[in-house]
Parts: structure tokens; C-alpha cells; sequence
């Protein structure tokens, strides 16, 4: 069994999000190319933000997080920001915040906690879905476009790790979307069950190179399955792996979510299974 | 006997929803409700009367209403439900929480084992809102005075109480059965706006110095302002990769204010906003920005909130800075009786015309 008791290192890189593809690019070589970072580092958590300022976090856990070791990390990112400045946002009215927003370009530390990480098993979809926004993004901006498409990936991928069969599926999606149409579209909080689940231990190997996406996505599903099977409840499990991706995917709007399974629901696979 | 204590002003939409519920799930002839009416101006006692009359027969429900309250006053509010209940447990009950399935029961079974416990709903795992949630023998109520009434806003009565409690003795007991920690969501608006410094404010603006660094000014309706430089003290290391900051408790301070409180007054003469005060004094002219009104001087630029649920922020964060140093003056003081009357006032009982008395003098 493993626990998430190890410290980490919280990292906030503040760039502009026109930009993040290429700040992505440069973690995913960073980290795995080089051979003392990766017998340093043992997970790594994604964030995309936009919470006061524009950035990329990375939660990093390290064997021994006190020697220095992010800096392994820091240094090269750090001179992909000299060599790659961003423009920082001016200010945004009426005023949302009592502070201002971190200027781009910075690395910052400590702006978010243990809070974000989530216990342990759910941390398996923390870390699968860190690898899928490393190559997913790799070549191309986190656009609406680029994002609604993941989140429509991602639905497909847990949608076929929660139902049995097709029929199923298009009923779950209504059930789905009528508990978020209930909850004003948002993700209903009282389906959302933040236990641990060490029957996910199994994804949470060491650190890996991300590989091939569509092998992740089987994870996804693979890890849906077992966490919907181990609590018994479809709809829990599924707002729960909602609300982890939300957490990584800039608090996006519930909206998101609902669009994407409409558009699944719609979609010629899931009309023509229902109608059989 | 245990008597749930709810009081209100202004919350009729939460007591429809939630006092059915907790007297349908926690009957019995050995619990009681008491709902102290805190002159609400929203019907509550109609809709009390035309709806509990059965209840308020068999005495499971205990109606109260204090005609004098101008404005919301969460302590002294409190204090007199809490002497109004007849049982020898109470416990607070906000108007926007649920009991629970059976949770008087579970409290009497507790505190038949152990007297002296103080159950509170302050940091349960959950992070459910029902830090208000407190049950307490009356006696050890009434040996610490009850609720502090020298906190005048929002925020950290319920953290002052357990405190107190606990330097008289009790054994605190957080509740963390997460069937007892439900309550309705609402926006602060419902918490603050019958409070005394919410209907003082007329408008708040912030001045930014930098990520972790601003200035507050808030403009009061009677002509007096107060402002200070708040620091946010999470993100002001945020350059050095210290340890990972674990789970912070809810009374450790995120802001602090560099300085102290500025006062002084103001008053807009031809578009310019003058401020004057002993350590201040500055004019400051009228900008409308992308629609943004500012005030800018020499050395600052007062941006107006605007957006309702900030402005609410930054009143809550004023009164709550004020409650905290009173607590942590008792707590480092060792106050444990902090009032010498508390729950003072006259009440109405069950629609009744007939004057209670409430002293402890």
C-alpha cells in the first residue's frame, strides 16, 4: 500500500496560456531526459492554473525532497523563461482579488499544498491525467477547442470504464446530466466522495515517461472501472473523477462537462446504440 | 433534557428548510427546540405559528422573539437561547444546519459518559460548515459566560468558546460523523447583512502594492474611514522553496496588517476624495477606468470593489482580524468569564404577550 506522506515540492511557473504548449514541452524533456532528476523524482502532478496569474503547477515529489533537488527542475525551466519570455496580462476590471496577480515569467513555491493532492489510489487519476495533459498538449495551445476535446477523451474513456454496454452508457449520460442540470450545472458536491481507494495503488507506479496516450486513456478507464466496481456507486465515482479533473484542468466549468456528454450523447455511436 | 438552540434574524428561507427536518429526526420527549426569533422582519413568526402549533403545544418546540435587536448580534443572540433552554445539555444549532438522523440522541449518549465534553462542528474532517455546531453542559455554559459579546462581527466566537470551555476543563470532542455536519450553502450575504459594521460599510476600495501586499480602505456611511496595509503571509516567502506548508488550522492568520488601523474621515468635494486623519491625510481624484472607478493620489490608486461577494470578503476579513485578536487576548490572558451579564433582555414566549426577563445580573 502506498501513502502520499512523502513531502512535496508545490512549483508554480506563471506563463502565458497562449504559451503553455510549449512551458509543457519543456517539463516533459526536462524531467525525463534527465537521468538525476528522474532518480530524484518519484511523481509528478500537473495543474494548469489560472488562479491569480496564468501558470503551470507541479506538485514533485522527490525521495529526498530537502537536499536541493528541484532545483534539478527549477534551473531549466527557469532558462526556458528567459529564452521564451511571455507577456503578462495587464489588469483585469472590475477588480476580482485583493492582491495581484503573480507576473508571468516567475517561478513561485508554496502556493498551493497537500490540499491538492488527492489520497491515495484517487491520486492514481492525478498522476494519469498529468501524463495525458504532458503529450495531449504537447503540439498544440490549451484552447476552449483543445480542452473540450480532452474532456470529451476523457468522458469516452471513463463512460466506457462505468457502463457495461452501449444502452447503458446513453442512459448514464442522461442521469449524468440531469444531476448536473439539478445541481444549476454544477458537479453535484454531495456525489462527490474523496475516500481512499488503495485498490488503485497498481497507477501509481514510479515515475514513468508518459509513452502512449491512447494506453493512458485505457488506464483511465481501467481505473474507473475498478474505483465505480470498489464503491458501488456510478454516479459518485463518476463526479468524483470530475471533480479531479477539474482540479487539473483550471477549475473549469461545470459547463464543460455537460457539453461534452451532450455532444457524446448526440453523437451517432451513443444515438445508434440506444436505438437498437 | 437537551435543548437545541437556534437563533435567527432574517433566515426564515433556513429555518423552512432545516427545522422541520432536525424535529422530524430528533423526536423525543427528552429533546427539545428552542428557536429564538432575534426581531426578524421576514414573516418567521408566521410562518412558525401557522406551521408548529402541534409542536409548540407538546413542547418540542419552544418559540421565542426579542423585540429590541436593531441589528444582528451573533453572541449576545446566542447567550439568550442558550438560558432560555430548559435542558441541561445545549446545543447551538445554526439556522442553516441539519442535526442529523438521531444526533440529540447521539450527544446524550456521549455526555452520559462524560460530563464535562464540549462537542463542536470546528475543524471536523469534512470541512462541512457547521463550525457553529456546540454542545455543552448549560452549567459549564454558564460558568464561562457564555458566548463573548465583546465580538461584535462575524467570526471566531465558536473558535473564543471552545477555547474558554477548555480552560475550564472540558474535553473538546470534534464531531465528526459526517450524517451530523449538513447545512445549507448560501453566500455570506444571508451571514453578514443584518450585522452592525455590514450596514456601516458604504463602500470598500483596494490600492495594490504588489502579489502579497495591498492597502484596504473602507469608506463608512457616517463620514469616518479605516484602512490598513494587509499582508498575505501564505505568498509573501512564495520565492523560497521552503518545506511544503502542511494543513493549516483555521485560527492560524492567512493576513496580517502591517502597522495597525488607520482612521480618520472623508468626504468628496468636486469629484476629489479627501482623507484626512492623524497619520494621513491625502486627495485623491475620481477615475473611471473600462469601467472601474478608482481614486488616484500621488501614492495611491483606490480601486473600488464592486463585484457584492468581495465587498463581503473585505467586510467579513475586518471583523474577523478584530475576533481574532479578542480571542487570542482571552486565550493568552486565560479569560475564561468574559462577561459580566451576558443574554440580557426581554422575550416573548410562544406568541404569548407576557414579558420574560432574561438576567444574570
Amino acid at each position: 500500500m502506498k501513502t502520499n506522506t512523502e513531502a512535496f515540492i508545490f512549483m508554480s511557473v506563471f506563463y502565458q496560456q497562449g504559451k503553455w504548449h510549449s512551458l509543457l514541452s519543456t517539463i516533459q524533456r526536462e524531467i525525463f531526459s534527465q537521468p538525476e532528476i528522474r532518480n530524484e523524482l518519484t511523481g509528478l502532478i500537473i495543474y494548469l492554473n489560472r488562479h491569480r496569474g496564468s501558470g503551470i503547477r507541479l506538485a514533485l515529489k522527490f525521495k529526498k525532497p530537502a537536499t536541493g533537488a528541484y532545483k534539478l527542475i527549477e534551473d531549466p525551466i527557469h532558462s526556458f523563461l528567459i529564452g521564451n519570455p511571455s507577456i503578462s496580462q495587464s489588469r483585469r476590471f472590475p477588480i476580482t482579488g485583493f492582491f495581484t496577480d503573480f507576473p508571468n515569467n516567475e517561478i513561485r513555491y508554496n502556493l498551493f499544498n497537500q490540499r491538492a493532492i488527492m489520497p491515495a489510489g484517487l491520486y492514481s487519476f492525478q498522476i494519469l491525467l498529468s501524463n495525458i495533459l504532458l503529450i495531449f498538449f504537447e503540439d498544440h495551445p490549451v484552447d476552449d477547442d483543445g480542452v473540450f476535446t480532452l474532456v470529451t477523451y476523457l468522458q469516452i474513456a471513463i463512460l466506457d470504464g462505468i457502463c457495461t454496454t452501449e444502452e447503458f452508457k446513453r442512459e448514464f449520460c442522461l442521469i449524468a446530466m440531469n444531476q448536473m442540470k439539478n445541481n444549476n450545472k454544477l458537479i453535484p458536491a454531495d456525489m462527490i466522495d474523496i475516500q481512499p481507494v488503495h485498490l488503485l495503488d497498481e497507477f501509481e507506479g514510479d515515475l514513468m515517461e508518459p509513452g502512449d496516450i491512447d494506453e493512458l486513456f485505457e488506464d483511465i478507464e481501467k481505473a474507473s472501472r475498478i474505483l465505480s466496481m470498489h464503491t458501488g456507486n456510478l454516479l459518485s465515482s463518476y463526479f468524483t473523477i470530475l471533480h479531479i479533473i477539474q482540479l487539473q484542468l483550471f477549475r473549469i466549468p461545470a459547463e464543460v462537462f455537460f457539453d461534452s456528454l451532450d455532444h457524446l450523447r448526440m453523437s451517432h455511436q451513443y444515438e445508434m446504440a440506444g436505438d437498437n | 433534557m437537551l435543548s437545541f438552540c437556534t437563533v435567527a434574524m432574517n433566515r426564515r428561507s433556513h429555518i423552512e428548510e432545516t427545522l422541520p427536518v432536525n424535529l422530524a429526526q430528533n423526536r423525543s420527549k427528552s429533546i427539545q427546540f428552542v428557536l429564538l426569533d432575534y426581531n426578524s422582519q421576514d414573516g418567521l413568526d408566521q410562518y412558525i405559528k401557522e406551521n408548529f402549533r402541534e409542536q409548540i403545544i407538546d413542547g418540542s418546540l419552544v418559540y421565542y422573539k426579542y423585540t429590541s435587536a436593531s441589528r444582528f448580534h451573533r453572541s449576545h443572540s446566542r447567550n439568550m437561547a442558550f438560558h432560555l433552554a430548559t435542558g441541561d445539555i445545549v446545543c447551538n444549532l445554526d439556522a442553516d444546519n441539519f442535526a442529523g438522523e438521531g444526533f440529540g440522541k447521539y450527544v446524550q449518549d456521549l455526555m452520559d459518559h462524560k460530563k464535562n465534553l464540549c462537542l463542536t462542528g470546528l475543524e471536523n474532517q469534512w470541512r462541512h460548515d457547521a463550525s457553529g455546531k456546540l454542545c455543552v453542559s448549560k452549567s459549564n455554559f454558564l460558568e464561562v459566560t457564555g458566548y463573548d459579546e465583546n465580538f461584535a462581527g462575524y467570526g471566531f466566537e465558536d473558535y473564543d468558546i471552545v477555547n474558554r470551555l477548555q480552560m475550564h476543563g472540558c474535553e473538546t470532542f470534534t464531531i465528526n460523523k459526517e450524517e451530523f455536519l449538513h447545512a445549507i450553502s448560501h453566500d455570506d450575504l444571508d451571514r453578514l447583512c443584518n450585522e452592525e459594521f455590514c450596514q456601516k460599510v458604504r463602500d470598500v476600495y483596494v490600492h495594490f502594492i504588489d502579489e502579497s501586499t495591498s492597502k484596504l480602505l473602507y469608506l463608512l456611511n457616517d463620514g469616518q474611514f479605516i484602512s490598513a496595509t494587509v499582508i498575505n503571509a501564505y505568498t509573501i516567502e512564495s520565492r523560497k522553496p521552503r518545506p511544503a506548508i502542511g494543513k493549516t488550522s483555521s485560527i492560524s492568520s492567512q493576513f496580517y496588517i502591517k502597522k495597525g488601523w488607520k482612521k480618520g474621515e472623508w468626504v468628496i468635494e468636486n469629484d476629489r476624495l479627501h482623507l484626512s486623519g492623524t497619520q494621513c491625510m491625502e486627495v485623491c481624484d475620481i477615475q473611471v477606468k473600462n469601467s472601474q472607478c478608482s481614486f488616484r493620489s500621488d501614492t495611491h490608486e483606490y480601486f473600488q470593489v464592486t463585484l457584492p461577494a468581495m465587498k463581503l470578503d473585505a467586510i467579513s476579513f475586518y471583523t474577523q482580524l478584530i475576533n481574532r485578536k479578542i480571542m487570542l487576548g482571552n486565550l493568552s490572558n486565560k479569560n475564561i468569564r468574559v462577561n459580566k451579564v451576558f443574554g440580557n433582555g426581554t422575550v416573548y414566549k410562544n406568541f404569548q404577550h407576557k414579558p420574560i426577563e432574561i438576567s444574570n445580573l
